[in-house]
C-alpha cells in the first residue's frame, strides 16, 4: 500500500474519530475465517496484506508459520477452520510484549461509541463482548483474550 | 546489610563474581600441584593473596561465615610459606575442599545465618610425605603479563548480535546485487568485479569481527572440569567406592554458552558413572578388575566441533534391561528389538527411563539423561552412548565450537525449503530408485556395497509429497549411533552458513525444529533436526512406491 494511501486512511480515521467525540474507539473489524471479531486499532502494530509466510514443517493448529515483518520474524496463527483464503495479517503484541500475527481477511476500521468497549478492549486482561456492527453481532475482544484463545494464556508455547 | 539488599547491590555482584574467579585460580593452583608441579613460594603467595582478598571483601559485606572460612584456610597455609615444598597431597585436598566450601557459602550466602561466625577450625597440616615435584621454572617476567579489563557479558553479547545481523544483511545485499545486475554488459561487468572485491573484503572483516567477539566469550572447559571435580570429591567422601578421575583437554576453549549449557549434563553423566557405573571395590576385584575404578573425561577439538568423552570402566548398561524398562514405561520402541542395527542404548535418553536398581540421592530418577540430550541438541550437537556389559560405558558428546554461525545444508521437501546442521551429515547423493531395496517392510539404500536404512521424511512434513521425477532421488546420509541412515528429501539445494536463532516465544516448538534463520532473500527458514525427523518417519513406516525383491 503506498504511503500516501496510508496517510489518507489515517486522516480519514482521525477525522471520523474526532467527529464521533469522546467515548468512541476505532476498532479493526476482521474475518478470522471462523468468525468476525473486532479489536482495538491501537492494539494492532501493523496490518500486512498478502504476507509471505513460511509454514511450519509439522503444523499444529492454530500455528501456521513464521513471517518476516520488516526485519522482525513473528509467529503467525490462524483461527480459520475452512478453506477460505486469509490474505491479511494483523501483527499484535501480547501483554508480555511478545509479537504475533493473526491471519484474517476483509479487514476494515469501524468506530464504536460504547464506553464499556472503550474501557475494556484496551485491557490487559482477557475481556470480550458482543456488539452490533452493520446489523450483525460481532465479538469485540482484547488482545489478552485472543492470546488466551490461541495460546492458552501462555506467553510462550512449548511441546 | 540485609540479604535482599545485597542481591540488588551491583557492587556485591561484582565482589561475588571476583571471589569466584579467585577461587577458580586457587583450585587451578591446587590441580597443578597435585599433578606434580612445584609449589613455589610465589604460587603459594598468590593463593594466600586471593584468600586474603576474599576474606577482606567478605567482611565488607558482613559475610562472617565466608570471612571465617577464608581466614581459616589462610591460617592453614601460612606455615607453608617458608616450606612450600612440604605441601602434601592431603593438604592440597584440604585446600580444594575448603575452596569448594567457600564457593558454596558465597553461592548460598542468603541461606546461611550471617551473624554466627564459624569458629576457627585448627586443621593440622598433613604429616604425609610431600609429593616429589619437578624443579621450579623461572618466574614469568612482568612484560609477559597480559593486560585485561572486565567487560559485562551483555556488552560482549550485544557486539556479537550486531555482528550476526551485519552478516545476515550482507547476505541479503549480495543477493540483491547479483539479482539486479544479471545482464552481462561491460558496465555491469566492471561493477560486478568491484562488488566482488568489496564483498570479499566485507566477508573477511565480518568473519574477523565475529572471531574477535566470539573470542571474548571463549572459556576453557576447565570450568566444567572444576565442577565435576567438586561433585566427585563430594560423592567419594561418603562412598566406599574407590575411583580415579582422569582429565584431559581441560584447556580446550569453547563458547561461554556451551560451557554454561554443558556443565549440568556433564555433571549428571559423571554422577551416573560414579553411582551406577563403578562397582564397589570387592565387586571389582571379584570380577578381575582393579580395585580402583577409572572415570575419564576427555575433551578435544575435531574440525569445527568439540568432542567430549566421558567413560568409565564400570559394569556397563544392560541393553535387555533397557528394552524391558522401555516396554514397561510404555515408550514406543517400534520394532527396535528386531532391528540388529537399532540404537537400543539410545532409549536411555527417554525421559523417565532409568534402569537403576535403586534410586539414590545422587541419581536414578531417570530424569537426567533426557535433559542431557535436550541440552546437547539445543546447541546443535549430538550425544551417543556405547556400552559393554561388565566392561564399562562411554558417552560421546559432539557440539559445534561456535553455537552462532551454523554450517547448514539447504534442502527442499514438499515444495518448502528447510535447513539442517551439517554436523551429522556425512554425504549427499543423488541416486536412482533402483538403488533402493525393500526387505521385510524396511527400505535400504546400497551405499557402495553397504546396505543402510533409508527413511523418507517427506510424508512426515507439511505439504504434499512431490510425485514428479520419482526415478531420481536425493539422499542425505546422516551418521546415527554407530552407523548411517539415508534420509530422502525432494532436492538438496546448497551448503550455506546461517545464523541459528531461537524460535520466537509464541512460536510452535517441536522436537524436530532446532530453530530458524534468515536466508539471503530475507525469507525465514526452519532449521530441522534430521535425526529426529528420521525417527518420526520410521515410526510412521512409509514405503517407497517401487518394490524390488532383493536378498541382502
Amino acid at each position: 500500500m503506498p504511503l500516501s494511501e496510508i496517510f489518507e486512511q489515517q486522516r480519514e480515521i482521525e477525522g471520523a474519530q474526532s467527529r464521533a467525540g469522546e467515548n468512541s474507539i476505532t476498532m479493526l473489524c476482521l474475518d478470522t475465517g471462523s468468525s468476525r471479531i473486532a479489536i482495538a486499532l491501537e492494539s494492532a502494530r501493523e496490518v500486512v496484506e498478502h504476507p509471505h509466510i513460511v509454514g511450519y514443517p509439522i503444523a499444529v493448529k492454530p500455528h501456521v508459520g513464521l513471517a518476516n515483518v520488516r526485519g522482525s520474524v513473528v509467529p503467525v496463527v490462524s483461527l480459520g477452520t475452512g478453506e477460505c483464503k486469509l490474505n491479511t495479517m494483523i501483527v499484535l503484541e501480547s501483554a508480555g510484549k511478545q509479537p504475533f500475527a493473526l491471519l484474517a481477511r476483509d479487514v476494515r476500521p469501524v468506530i464504536l461509541k460504547d464506553s464499556n468497549i472503550t474501557a475494556n478492549s484496551r485491557s490487559t486482561s482477557p475481556t470480550s463482548g458482543v456488539v452490533s456492527i452493520d446489523g450483525r453481532p460481532i465479538r469485540w475482544c482484547s488482545v489478552a483474550w485472543l492470546v488466551q484463545r490461541l495460546f492458552g494464556g501462555n506467553d510462550s508455547v512449548s511441546r | 546489610m540485609s540479604d535482599s539488599n545485597l542481591l540488588d547491590d551491583p557492587i556485591f555482584a561484582e565482589f561475588r563474581s571476583e571471589a569466584k574467579e579467585l577461587l577458580v585460580r586457587v583450585r587451578m593452583a591446587c590441580r597443578s600441584w597435585d599433578s606434580g608441579a612445584p609449589v613455589t613460594p610465589e604460587a603459594l603467595n598468590d593463593v594466600l593473596r586471593h584468600l586474603h582478598t576474599i576474606k577482606g571483601n567478605s567482611a565488607m559485606f558482613e559475610l562472617s561465615n565466608t570471612q571465617a572460612a577464608a581466614h581459616a584456610l589462610e591460617t592453614f597455609l601460612i606455615p607453608f610459606k617458608n616450606s612450600a615444598q612440604n605441601l602434601a597431597s592431603a593438604d592440597i585436598l584440604h585446600v580444594q575442599t575448603e575452596a569448594d566450601r567457600i564457593d558454596d557459602l558465597l553461592e548460598n550466602f542468603d541461606q546461611v545465618p550471617t551473624e554466627t561466625p564459624v569458629a576457627d577450625q585448627a586443621v593440622a597440616p598433613s604429616r604425609a610425605e610431600p609429593k616429589p615435584r619437578s624443579s621450579p621454572a623461572a618466574p614469568a617476567s612482568a612484560s609477559s603479563i597480559e593486560e585485561m579489563i572486565r567487560v559485562p557479558l551483555a556488552r560482549v553479547n550485544d557486539t556479537l548480535n550486531y555482528t550476526w545481523e551485519i552478516f545476515l544483511l550482507r547476505n541479503q545485499l549480495s543477493y540483491l546485487v547479483e539479482k539486479h545486475h544479471a545482464s552481462s554488459n561491460e558496465e555491469n561487468y566492471e561493477f560486478l568485479q568491484k562488488w566482488e572485491m568489496i564483498d570479499s573484503a566485507m566477508r573477511r572483516n565480518i568473519s574477523e569481527l565475529e572471531s574477535a567477539a566470539m573470542g571474548m566469550r571463549m572459556r576453557t572447559v576447565s570450568v566444567i572440569y572444576d565442577r565435576v571435580d567438586k561433585v566427585c570429591r563430594s560423592y567419594l567422601a561418603t562412598s566406599a567406592k574407590k575411583v580415579e578421575i582422569v582429565r584431559c583437554g581441560e584447556n580446550v576453549e569453547v563458547d561461554k554458552l556451551v560451557v554454561d549449557l554443558l556443565a549440568e549434563p556433564m555433571v549428571h553423566l559423571i554422577r551416573n558413572a560414579l553411582d551406577h557405573g563403578i562397582e564397589l571395590p570387592e565387586v571389582r576385584v571379584a570380577s578381575g578388575k582393579p580395585e580402583i575404578g577409572k572415570v575419564s573425561l576427555v575433551t578435544r577439538v575435531d574440525g569445527d566441533q568439540v568432542e567430549i568423552t566421558i567413560s568409565d570402566d564400570g559394569g556397563g548398561i544392560d541393553a535387555d534391561k533397557v528394552l524391558a524398562k522401555a516396554r514397561a514405561c510404555g515408550i514406543d520402541i517400534g520394532g527396535i528389538e528386531d532391528d540388529p542395527d537399532a540404537d537400543v542404548l539410545g532409549l536411555i535418553f527417554h525421559s523417565g527411563l532409568s534402569t537403576a536398581e535403586t534410586i539414590t540421592n545422587v541419581s536414578g530418577r531417570g530424569v537426567g539423561t533426557d535433559a542431557v540430550k535436550t541440552a546437547v541438541s539445543e546447541m546443535g550437537g549430538t550425544v551417543r552412548v556405547v556400552s559393554e556389559l561388565g566392561q564399562g560405558t562411554t558417552f560421546v558428546i559432539r557440539i559445534p565450537l561456535s553455537v552462532s554461525v551454523l554450517n547448514a545444508l539447504l534442502f527442499e521437501a514438499n515444495g518448502a525449503l528447510y535447513a539442517t546442521s551439517i554436523s551429522s551429515v556425512v554425504e549427499v547423493c543423488r541416486a536412482s530408485i533402483d538403488e533402493l531395496h525393500i526387505l521385510e517392510d524396511e527400505t535400504f539404500f546400497d551405499l557402495r556395497g553397504t546396505f543402510i536404512p533409508c527413511l523418507d521424511i517427506r510424508p512426515a512434513l507439511a505439504g504434499s509429497v512431490d510425485k514428479q521425477n520419482e526415478q531420481d532421488i536425493s539422499l542425505v546420509i546422516v551418521a546415527r549411533g554407530d552407523g548411517f541412515v539415508a534420509v530422502r528429501v525432494s532436492n538438496v539445494v546448497q551448503h550455506v552458513e546461517l545464523v541459528l536463532k531461537k524460535l520466537p516465544p509464541l512460536a510452535l516448538n517441536h522436537s524436530t525444529v532446532s530453530g530458524y534463520s534468515i536466508l539471503h532473500t530475507g525469507q525465514p527458514v526452519f532449521v530441522l533436526d534430521l535425526d529426529e525427523l528420521a525417527q518420526l518417519a520410521k515410526a510412521r513406516r512409509h514405503r517407497f512406491p517401487r518394490e524390488v525383491a532383493h536378498a541382502s
